[in-house]
């Protein structure tokens, strides 16, 4: 890799200790992969929740932290283990939190915003088209990539912060143009979407994907932000899908052809029966057993997404025997108040929780053997991180699960 | 005294030399949630060495996978010491690439990482033959049994 004297500087320590460390770890690995240069970053989005990071991930962070680390371009960050304000009410263990607080403590230290957000493009951090930036979170990275047509690599922990701090990353994979070429085209005989629909697409797309980079025909051209955001949320889970392109929608696609002048390596129609034998996939509880909890947000609810599901509790209460979870940013949430969406629903039993979500908050420790969600991504996460059965399906059914009317 | 049966030339990714006794998955591997940190047993429920323990071998698959809080997994399997000796993959990627040379900088503990080998080594060997890893040279060695 070819540095230049301010970089090669850096290395020698000349910034200090923290400043060093993170260019070593950013040449490190450009090296590995092949990167000529390290290239500026108009902004990052790091990872620092416990349940993911443990231990060794509070030392890096407060190893930066205490030899004077500070960002060098916006930084916000994804959603914590435990909810700062409600942790006791989600029976989060002290010890737990108090290492929470330790990873918050070094990131503020840090200069990230604590925006504990999953979806960093509608507020604080917005990419404009073609910056490279370099974000961890990886359905926020199939967003920022596909929708907005900015450029990173789904950035592991570690290598975020690192870039955030020197405010450059190593050239490779997303950043250059001839790896954003489409390889595999799915095309959608499908009618009527629903907003499960969404979810479902992209669990297909990224379970016949892996790593490579599909194109979609067939979304309607007014599909929404927030129905994007979870169909590229499904994709990266399902798979590894760091980029999609969907024809008449997303910008590159829109620019010129998004397979490049070349054929589609393959062609892979997706049916309305498709959906509904993903749907049976993805979902993995007995279809009697009782559902003991059911959340809604993930990706973390924005405020159209609050209001649509305030109109379907109307005249409804959560049921005696049931939680009812919904996480959001604290954000949404303030806004939601000022709506009057947010009282009127806790006070009909909804448990409401703020800078996390049930993917990555010790769930387990309730000891929940059955939940529901209307989010492919939590339920292809959480049977694994929690070690219980997930029934996945739409947002109706889920609240006329968890409610009861008046 | 060990003999040398063959070696295999690939890409160093980063320095070390060990040797150890091999433990080998075909499939892609994610160190999120795939991987028991205070212990090194594997506990992805799909992979095809569920239960088998990664700690003090050398570890061989062929890419990795999964959420990008894998390097953290990963770091702090190694900082548990339950870290494998050293890593052999077809390609790698930045995961990998990532916890090790955190594992440096933060605990001084060193794990070669070589890759592109001239042939698919877990067609050659078995778990639990002896091999060498040079992080340096770039290759790995085979011993005769």
């Amino acid at each position: 890799m070819i540095l230049t004297d301010e970089e090669k500087g850096i290395l020698d320590g000349k910034n200090g200790e923290a400043d060093r460390l993170a260019m070593e770890l950013l040449v490190g690995v450009g090296e590995s992969f092949g990167a000529k240069k390290l290239i500026s970053i108009s902004s990052a989005h790091i990872l620092a929740h416990f349940g993911s990071l443990h231990q060794a991930g509070i030392d890096f962070l407060e190893k930066l932290a205490e030899n004077g680390g500070k960002c060098k371009v916006p930084t916000t960050v994804d959603p914590s283990s435990v909810d700062f304000e409600r942790w006791e009410k989600f029976k989060i263990p002290k010890d737990y939190m108090e290492k929470q607080k330790r990873l918050r403590t070094a990131v503020e230290q840090l200069g990230v915003i604590p925006s504990w957000s999953c979806t960093p493009y509608q507020a604080y951090n917005v990419p404009r088209f073609g910056q490279n930036i370099a974000w961890a979170e990886s359905s926020a990275v199939a967003y920022a990539n596909s929708v907005i047509g900015a450029r990173t690599n789904r950035t592991c922990f570690g290598l975020d912060i690192s870039a955030a701090i020197i405010g450059k990353i190593p050239e490779f994979g997303l950043y250059l143009d001839e790896n954003r070429i489409g390889s595999l085209l799915f095309e959608l005989k499908i009618d009527k979407f629903s907003d499960l629909d969404y979810h479902t697409i992209g669990a297909i797309v990224g379970k016949r994907s892996g790593a490579k980079i599909p194109v979609i025909k067939g979304i309607p051209k007014d599909v929404t932000n927030d129905q994007l955001k979870c169909l590229g949320s499904a994709a990266a889970s399902a798979g590894a899908v760091a980029l999609f392109h969907i024809l008449d929608v997303t910008p590159e696609a829109k620019l010129k052809d998004p397979f490049d002048g070349k054929k589609p390596e393959e062609v892979i129609t997706i049916t309305q029966k498709d959906l509904r034998d993903m749907e049976n996939m993805i979902s993995n509880a007995e279809p009697n057993s009782r559902v003991e909890m059911v959340t809604l947000g993930c990706p973390l609810l924005s405020v159209e997404e609050l209001k649509t599901i305030f109109d379907k509790m109307k005249g409804r209460k959560v049921k005696k025997d049931i939680y009812f979870w919904i996480y959001l940013t604290k954000e949404t949430y303030d806004l939601g108040k000022k709506l009057g969406l947010i009282t009127p629903l806790e006070k009909a039993g909804v448990w409401f929780s703020t800078q996390t979500c049930a993917t990555i908050s010790p769930v387990k420790i309730w000891g929940f053997s059955h939940i529901m969600t209307n989010s492919a991504k939590c339920a292809l996460v959480t049977p694994s991180e929690h070690n219980l059965k997930v029934s996945y399906r739409d947002t109706n059914e889920c609240i006329v699960t968890a409610t009861e009317p008046l | 005294m060990k003999k040398l049966k063959e070696i295999i030339k690939g890409r160093g990714v980063t320095p070390g030399y060990v040797e150890g006794s091999a433990i080998i998955s075909k499939q892609a591997f994610m160190f999120a949630h795939g991987v028991d940190p205070k212990s090194g047993d594997v506990t992805d429920i799909r992979s095809d060495i569920l239960d088998k323990n990664i700690k003090g071998k050398v570890f061989i698959f062929p890419f990795g996978k999964g959420s990008t809080t894998g390097s953290a997994w990963f770091l702090e399997t190694i900082r548990e010491g339950n870290g494998p000796l050293a890593i052999i993959n077809r390609e790698t990627e930045p995961i990998i690439a990532t916890a090790i040379i955190m594992a440096k900088l933060l605990y001084g503990i060193e794990i070669p990482l070589v890759d592109r080998l001239e042939k698919d080594i877990s067609d050659i060997i078995k778990d639990g033959d002896m091999i060498a890893v040079d992080g340096n040279k770039g290759e790995v060695r085979i011993f005769a049994d």
